[in-house]
């Protein structure tokens, strides 16, 4: 019964009451959800892992995150922060025995400075709503993480979102400049500056992708980036995917680096085909998603030179789009892609390797490999620009034994890719998903450094115990948790 | 003492990596002569070393080109000096992948002329790029000319090897352009002047080498008109990669026959393709003369990257360095405001000035400080540091005589983040063995 | 720990049962992405996973699997839903929520666990007085008396029904302007303007026709102008949207199969509804009635000719009216044509084909307005809040007409409007259309 874990640390603890009074003492009483049927909801993020809060906590302002810190801090109480749990690791779920700082109630954009270039942000901001805000002034946020409609620009903080669009302009780590974060003791600190260069040690940038481990941020300066004068996007269209990906190194290979290049294989473009028409022919077996932005004349310049990248490496055909609804037409098939999964099969299992972009002919046959020797169906769509994969595998977990066989499967193709070079994860996060993982990038001497800084902002590891670094204690993915998809 | 500390290190690593005594002076810090000089040819010359320090209590100094070294506060004690300089191969250059993997020894043209033989780029720019390495300009975090629109050096870091303080060698990062596993602890690494470890090994990420290049000079009778013309021109659709206001600089004026009157120069720069480049450039000559601006150069391609280097190394390299340079930080909304502060400063000898209104940074340079006494400088340069902390700023002292160290915090900085800052220096290096007292708040 | 034991002791853990509680493959359809959550008018104004489309799926789930039973916590999470499916059109993997609250409101009826008020306000108008067309006029009769001889305006003044408990005050508020007319069902057949493209069989509906007959009126001009002719078949009943939503599957079957019926008879090539809740239900007969082994292909038929208004007109295609109208508008998209329906370009395209007019697109122009059938009712304080952000959104567009495509919808906006004395009106897309018609027959 879900409500065990609470009542054995209830019982064992015995100072739940005071804890919630003392919690409603900071933010009031409606802003405190204990009750355990409320509670439940709060168990999961956008991941494969869940576990019940304590309590969830609804701050509205520094000085109330400040305080309620304090009070778990005398109580060794963890914590985490808490955006709008679209994470994909499990960063958001609540550590054992802690409680969850939501930040529902801290969502206002306070301040956009035109000649900065900078926006100061309450950390529950939707990332999308603040794009939507600033682009009315002729600006933009760059980091368009596939969650950008409902994610929180705290959260993309906390895990270093990235986006399709990160190609061209990096993920949020280039975008931010100050944070102002809380720390396990309740002391309130400003990391970085409004200045884009700062003397001292750089603790913005390290807090950045810290997973909610070394503070709680609560307000945020990030940078913003003018608008393009030409936007275009092309969609080629290819009989296989050796030949998309020949078309990726070409394109970067003319040194061309576009602002988003995006793949997406014969089996997905099939299942997208049958739940929307998004101008795939059915016998294709790749088609590549490429974007240019800039002055007319450089797109203008590169235009030619894609074409002919995507021609000369085999496309059958390549179709070009300017203006924002024949673009937005050509990025149906992308973004509806993994929803359309659901039609292949009920569950699905994602991998977010990240490889050098040479590598990917070699990877995803690697990949394909592995799921025929696990008789797993997979299928490809991801940010080829960068060499991100997400080899997504299909299967219906009724079938007895498909779910070990493919976590057997995700397992080699993580450690596949950090043997040709790559990484384990590439904007997902590390969370509790992949910790156990971990030793198969760094050593204990590299995760002891790593240590050794969230020990310097946390020394107590009171933030969101419990993640990101292997301590055996695995995380086994239920059953009915894995299920069809999203847009990622 | 001398003889022990000799002795170990060159158990250590090996007598044959071990410099003549006699080279010491060469690499004295802040008036110390260290004890040893390690020539470093092996990641595990320096693990080692590291290793006999901290076991013996001894102090370590990283040392690359030996072109920045006056940086921060005099270190509390100098035993030894790692020097990286021979430790410079290229150990992966992928030009498809647009990554590189180097030894922090290496030297900024070196690795420069290594990745553009692929047309390709690494987007820094640092004074003395002959013989500054890669691992010192990623220490100091000294940024360049076109850093409004390739930021600073550890932007461009994706991965790397570190010796920590007890000579562990750790590594952050990887070779892929996008990566979320684990913290990101380059950026911690970058800019913390080798007090926190020892950077052995950096991969960068890479952009495709511009194809064309450009560079207008223009004059502006006051500062007032000269910012805001940066900033017309920042904000516009086909806005430059950089640009740069100038007063004052007698070695560039000599260069570019300027007048050295009451002008302020604006030094633009363009880089890109060749069909924006010219765009760019043809829009911002208008703009500008079309506004009655007089336009006293146009430079393309060699021309314009000599400009630029130029501008790097005004004051900082060369035969004219500055007996002191400081740099401030600030918004671009700020800039006019601080600049004309700066102005105030009413020294004897005149003082150059370089600022970047877009990026929000001025560095002024003061030839000669003999005359005023360094004093009054100390003075007035901790007043401008008041006016510019209240603006959300920094000022730092980036090169003074080091006899005045001792009587001004070269980099200023009270913040409550501090704190933290002692305590990560606290984690990674608890005894103390790397520049010792050479960082903000004498970390 | 209150919490825990008040859990225990409450939760009989029932699950949900029978034929009609959410299935599994809909329910594991959901994969908690949470890409709902920012289209969801109750999370958007309340911030809790509670009050989000992801934490009601996420209880049905939980009811399903045994963690918890249906506990009157749960039932008010699910119960403060809108049903404005604003979710299911945003949602990435295709979760049929509409379909997944209706069951799991029927399961809630079914288990005698309605919310206080929610039962209070259907026993009255969903069971009694909708279903029964004699019954609703009887009630609407009064209503439109009471308005008449400015009983409302004693009311209003005296402010007597704050003083009442409950929301007697705020229902009081909602009670709509009477349309003078009632539109209701006939034998006449409206003919055609010129040759008859299509014989049309128009829904008449429950409360429509009450309160806005002047549009259904419209409605009929319109198609008629276009080239339709137009019945209204005698015998049709109420829609059966609203019992649905509250779970009333039974009732609403039953309506829906006496709709089919007299459908069936008119002979009619197509059903067009000017109400995008009544579309949206009829449009869903075929799945509602899928397992009925009479009704199952009948309703299938029916649904697949059923039409929004403006949905048919642009497939006709419509003429564009020859006269102009001088104003500013802006375009509220009802939640049961753009979420439900999918339809937001047919009524646009119909405003913008009417010279003079501008269309001002207000932010968030696809949010729920609070409406959602009873809900202001059932939850007034919510539906206010809601609303009042849909008209500081209106109030920036600097329009001075709101046009929309549902009775529900109208009727929040007009009282959206008297909170704030502003001048402007609401009318549906037909009566724009209808009244740039009536200027271009005037002038030929």
């Amino acid at each position: 019964m879900y409500g065990n874990k609470v009542s054995d640390w209830l019982n064992k603890n015995m100072t739940e009451k005071s804890l919630i009074d003392e919690l409603q003492e900071v933010v009031g009483l409606e802003d405190v959800i204990s009750h355990p049927d409320d509670l439940l909801v709060y168990e999961y993020d956008g991941s494969v892992d869940s576990n019940i809060p304590l309590a969830v906590v609804f701050p509205s302002s520094v000085d109330e995150v400040s305080r309620i810190l304090k009070i778990t801090h005398s109580r060794g109480i963890p914590v985490v922060g808490r955006g709008s749990g679209t994470g994909l690791s499990g960063g958001a779920i609540a550590p054992d025995g802690g409680i969850q700082i939501a930040f529902t109630k801290m969502t206002r954009i306070l301040e956009v400075n035109v000649q900065n270039r900078t926006a100061t942000v309450e950390p529950g901001v939707i990332n999308l709503d603040l794009d939507n805000h600033v682009r009315e002034m002729g600006l933009r946020y760059a980091p368009d993480p596939s969650s950008q409609r409902a994610c929180s620009i705290g959260g993309n903080i906390a895990e270093n979102a990235g986006g399709p669009h990160c190609l061209a302009y990096g993920t949020t780590t280039n975008h931010v400049l100050e944070i102002e974060s809380v720390l396990e003791d309740g002391s309130i600190v400003k990391l970085g500056g409004q200045c884009r260069d700062v003397p001292g040690y750089d603790l913005r940038g390290v807090f950045v992708g810290s997973e909610g481990t070394f503070g709680i941020a609560t307000k945020i300066t990030v940078r913003l980036l003018p608008l393009p004068e030409m936007v275009k996007t092309f969609l080629g269209i290819f009989p296989d995917i050796e030949s998309a990906c020949t078309a990726v190194s070409s394109v970067i290979g003319h040194g061309i680096v576009p602002a988003a290049l995006e793949m997406i294989d014969a089996l997905s473009i099939k299942a997208v085909q049958s739940v929307t028409d998004a101008g795939f022919p059915d016998d294709a077996g790749a088609v590549l998603l490429v974007e240019l932005e800039g002055l007319s004349e450089e797109v203008e310049e590169v235009t030619e030179r894609v074409e002919s990248s995507l021609w000369d490496t085999g496309a059958t055909n390549v179709l070009i789009a300017e203006d924002p609804e024949d673009r937005e037409k050509l990025w149906v098939g992308r973004k509806t892609a993994f929803g359309a999964f659901g039609t292949i099969a009920p569950n699905y299992y994602l991998v977010d390797g990240v490889v050098p972009r040479t590598r990917l002919t070699q990877v995803l046959r690697k990949v394909s490999e592995i799921g025929s020797r696990y008789d797993i169906t997979i299928a490809n769509v991801f940010h080829a620009g960068d060499g991100n994969l997400h080899p997504c595998m299909l299967f219906d977990e009724r079938e007895p034994g498909v779910l070990d066989r493919a976590m057997k499967a995700a397992s080699e193709m993580m450690e596949y890719c950090v043997e040709v070079g790559g990484t384990l994860s590439g904007e997902h996060g590390i969370g509790l998903e992949k910790k156990e993982y971990m030793p198969l990038v760094f050593n204990e001497i590299d995760l002891s450094q790593m240590k050794k800084a969230r020990d310097a902002f946390a020394p107590r590891n009171l933030l969101n115990p419990g993640k990101i670094f292997p301590d055996g204690e695995s995380h086994p993915i239920e059953p009915h948790r894995v299920s069809p998809g999203q847009y990622i | 003492m001398t003889a022990n500390t000799v002795l170990r290190v060159e158990e250590a690593v090996g007598a044959n990596k071990i410099l003549d005594p006699r080279e010491n002076e060469a690499y004295q810090l802040g008036g110390m002569v260290p004890d040893v000089i390690v020539s470093v040819d092996d990641e595990k010359d320096i693990s080692s070393a590291l290793l006999v320090a901290s076991q013996h209590s001894l102090c370590v100094s990283p040392w690359g080109g030996g072109t920045h070294q006056f940086l921060g506060n005099t270190p509390s004690r100098i035993d030894i000096i790692l020097d990286l300089s021979k430790y410079n191969r290229v150990l992966d250059f992928q030009p498809a992948d647009l990554t590189v993997t180097v030894e922090a020894g290496i030297t900024l043209d070196d690795l420069k002329a290594v990745v553009s033989s692929s047309d390709k780029l690494v987007p820094i720019e640092s004074p003395a790029a002959n013989s500054a390495t890669i691992g010192g300009i990623l220490a100091t975090g000294r940024s360049g000319p076109l850093r409004y629109t390739y930021g600073l050096p550890k932007d461009w870091v994706i991965g790397s090897r570190v010796v920590s303080a007890t000579g562990e060698v750790a590594k952050s990062g990887g070779k892929v352009v996008k990566n979320v596993t684990g913290y990101d602890l380059n950026k911690l690494y970058c800019g913390s002047l080798g007090t926190l470890g020892v950077i052995s090994e950096v991969t960068f990420k890479l952009a495709p080498h511009h194809p064309s290049s450009s560079a207008i000079i223009a004059e502006l009778d006051s500062l007032d008109k000269a910012c805001e013309f940066s900033s017309l021109l920042m904000s516009k659709v086909y806005a430059p990669q950089g640009i740069h206001i100038l007063n004052n600089s007698s070695e560039f004026y000599t260069k570019y026959g300027l007048s050295s009157s009451e002008s302020y120069y604006l030094v633009i720069l363009f880089c890109g393709r060749a069909p924006a480049v010219l765009r760019r450039v043809r829009e911002s000559t208008n703009l500008l003369m079309e506004n009655g601006v007089v336009v006293k150069e146009q430079l393309s391609d060699e021309k314009s990257d000599a400009l630029i280097e130029h501008v790097t190394n005004l004051g900082s390299a060369g035969e004219n360095i500055a007996e002191w340079e400081v740099l401030v930080n600030i918004m671009p909304d700020n800039f006019l405001q601080v600049w004309r502060q700066c102005e105030t400063l009413s020294l004897k000898s005149p003082l150059e000035f370089i600022g970047d209104p877009a990026f929000g940074t001025i560095r002024i340079s003061i030839q000669d400080s003999d005359d005023m006494g360094n004093a009054v400088i100390i003075d007035h340069i901790s007043q401008l540091r008041r006016f510019v902390d209240d603006r959300s700023g920094a000022l730092t002292i980036w090169r003074c005589p080091s006899t005045v160290k001792e009587q001004l915090d070269v980099w200023g900085g009270n913040q409550p983040e501090l704190r933290v800052m002692a305590r990560i220096k606290d984690q990674f290096d608890p005894n103390g063995t790397l520049n010792p007292c050479r960082f903000m708040g004498r970390l | 720990m209150t919490g825990s034991n008040d859990m225990t002791n409450e939760t009989k853990k029932v699950g949900f049962m029978g034929v009609d509680s959410p299935s599994e493959s809909d329910m594991y359809r959901c994969v908690h992405c949470g890409l709902c959550l920012s289209a969801c008018p109750t999370y958007t104004h309340l911030g809790v996973e509670t009050e989000s489309p992801r934490g009601r799926i996420a209880y049905m789930k939980a009811v399903h699997e045994g963690r918890i039973g249906i506990t009157d916590r749960v039932v008010s999470h699910w119960e403060k839903c809108l049903q404005c499916r604003a979710c299911e059109a945003v949602c990435p993997s295709g979760v049929p929520y509409g379909r997944l609250m209706e069951q799991t409101r029927f399961q809630v009826l079914t288990n005698n666990k309605q919310g206080s008020e929610l039962r209070r306000i259907s026993s009255i108008f969903l069971r009694s007085i909708l279903p029964r067309p004699k019954l609703l006029k009887i009630t609407a009769h009064l209503v439109r008396m009471y308005q008449r001889l400015g009983l409302q305006a004693l009311v209003r003044t005296t402010r007597i029904l704050e003083a009442l408990p409950g929301n007697l005050d705020k229902m009081e508020k909602q009670i709509p302007v009477m349309s003078d007319r009632f539109f209701g069902p006939s034998r006449d057949i409206y003919k055609a303007r010129g040759e008859t493209k299509k014989v049309v069989g128009l829904l008449s509906g429950c409360v429509m026709p009450l309160m806005q007959g002047d549009t259904m009126e419209a409605t009929v001009r319109v198609l008629v102008r276009n080239g339709c002719d137009v019945v209204v078949p005698v015998g049709q009943v109420c829609c059966g949207a609203l019992n649905l939503h509250s779970g009333d599957l039974k009732l609403g079957r039953a309506l829906a199969k006496k709709n089919i019926d007299i459908f069936i008879e008119s002979n009619v090539d197509v059903i067009v509804t000017s109400s995008a809740g009544c579309g949206s239900s009829m449009k869903e007969y075929s799945e509602l009635l899928s397992d009925d082994p009479d009704y199952g292909e009948k309703a299938m038929w029916f649904s697949s000719i059923t039409k929004d208004v403006t949905e048919f007109l642009v497939d006709l295609p419509w003429e564009p009216p020859l006269h102009e109208l001088n104003r500013k508008i802006t375009y509220q998209d009802p939640c049961h044509l753009a979420h439900a329906q999918r339809i937001m370009d047919a009524p646009r395209k119909l405003l913008r084909s009417i010279k003079g007019v501008e269309l001002i697109e207000m932010k968030q122009s696809t949010m729920c307005c609070g409406s959602a059938g009873f809900y202001s009712m059932v939850q007034p304080e919510l539906s206010h809040k809601i609303l009042h952000t849909k008209m500081r959104n209106i109030a920036d567009t600097d329009a001075n007409q709101i046009v929309t495509a549902n009775p529900g919808c109208m009727m929040q906006l007009e009282n959206g409007l008297l909170d704030l004395n502003g001048e402007q009106t609401v009318v549906h897309v037909v009566d724009i259309l209808d009244e740039a018609y009536a200027l271009e027959a005037q002038n030929v």
